[in-house]
């Protein structure tokens, strides 16, 4: 599944909110309490329902 | 960690993501980050409505009964939120941020065009986007609440 764009190209998130959100991801896969593989499959398969290309 | 049952949510969410020693990072000073900065790039009326909302479909106690300082809705309207199709007390902002909340929450994947367009249509594009990123970050809280709350038998 990949669908068409459904906000304009150069479209933003307020960067104080896209900063904050990032940080979430970086510090997450960070964590020494999950071991990477499973960090990582369980990234995969969300990137997948949620149609994420990136 | 010892025995889960000898423990609140609280205290695990400090054992398991504040693990903010040894270059490990720490998810909860990031979360706690993020859970702020959306209330500040969004609508905190919006944000409200949807959030109860979301914590009514989820089943989130604590959601439902807690309010967000500052956010300006009265507790009459948040009582009404079930009907927010036909209460008057909801304009097109309201009911088009609340559609998509309820369809977001229930099946991401299969959210229409016409939702996403409503919401567009009120907010713009920017204000699109910050609003689907402030309300993950509010989802993501409850659903991360619940599950442990569950785990721990608290709720």
């Amino acid at each position: 599944m990949q669908r068409a764009r459904r906000v304009a190209a150069g479209t933003t998130t307020h960067p104080g909110l896209r900063g904050a959100v990032n940080a979430i991801a970086a510090s997450t896969v960070r964590l020494a309490n999950v071991d990477p593989v499973t960090t990582e499959v369980v990234r995969i398969r969300c990137a997948q329902h949620h149609d994420c290309g990136t | 960690m010892g025995s889960l049952q000898q423990l609140t949510t609280v205290d695990v969410i400090e054992r398991v993501l504040g693990d903010g020693t040894a270059g490990f990072g720490d998810v909860r000073d990031e979360m706690v980050a993020a859970h702020d900065a959306a209330w500040a790039a969004t609508s905190p009326r919006l944000l409200e409505l949807c959030r109860v909302r979301i914590a009514m479909l989820l089943g989130c106690d604590a959601e439902i009964t807690s309010r967000t300082p500052g956010s300006g809705v009265e507790d009459a309207v948040l009582g009404a939120l079930a009907a927010w199709p036909t209460d008057s007390r909801f304009d097109a902002a309201d009911r088009a941020c609340l559609a998509f909340s309820e369809h977001f929450v229930m099946d991401v994947a299969s959210l229409g065009d016409d939702t996403v367009a409503a919401v567009r249509e009120q907010l713009g594009d920017d204000g699109t986007q910050t609003f689907v990123t402030a309300l993950l970050v509010v989802e993501q809280r409850i659903r991360l609440r619940l599950a442990w709350d569950t785990l721990l038998e608290e709720s």
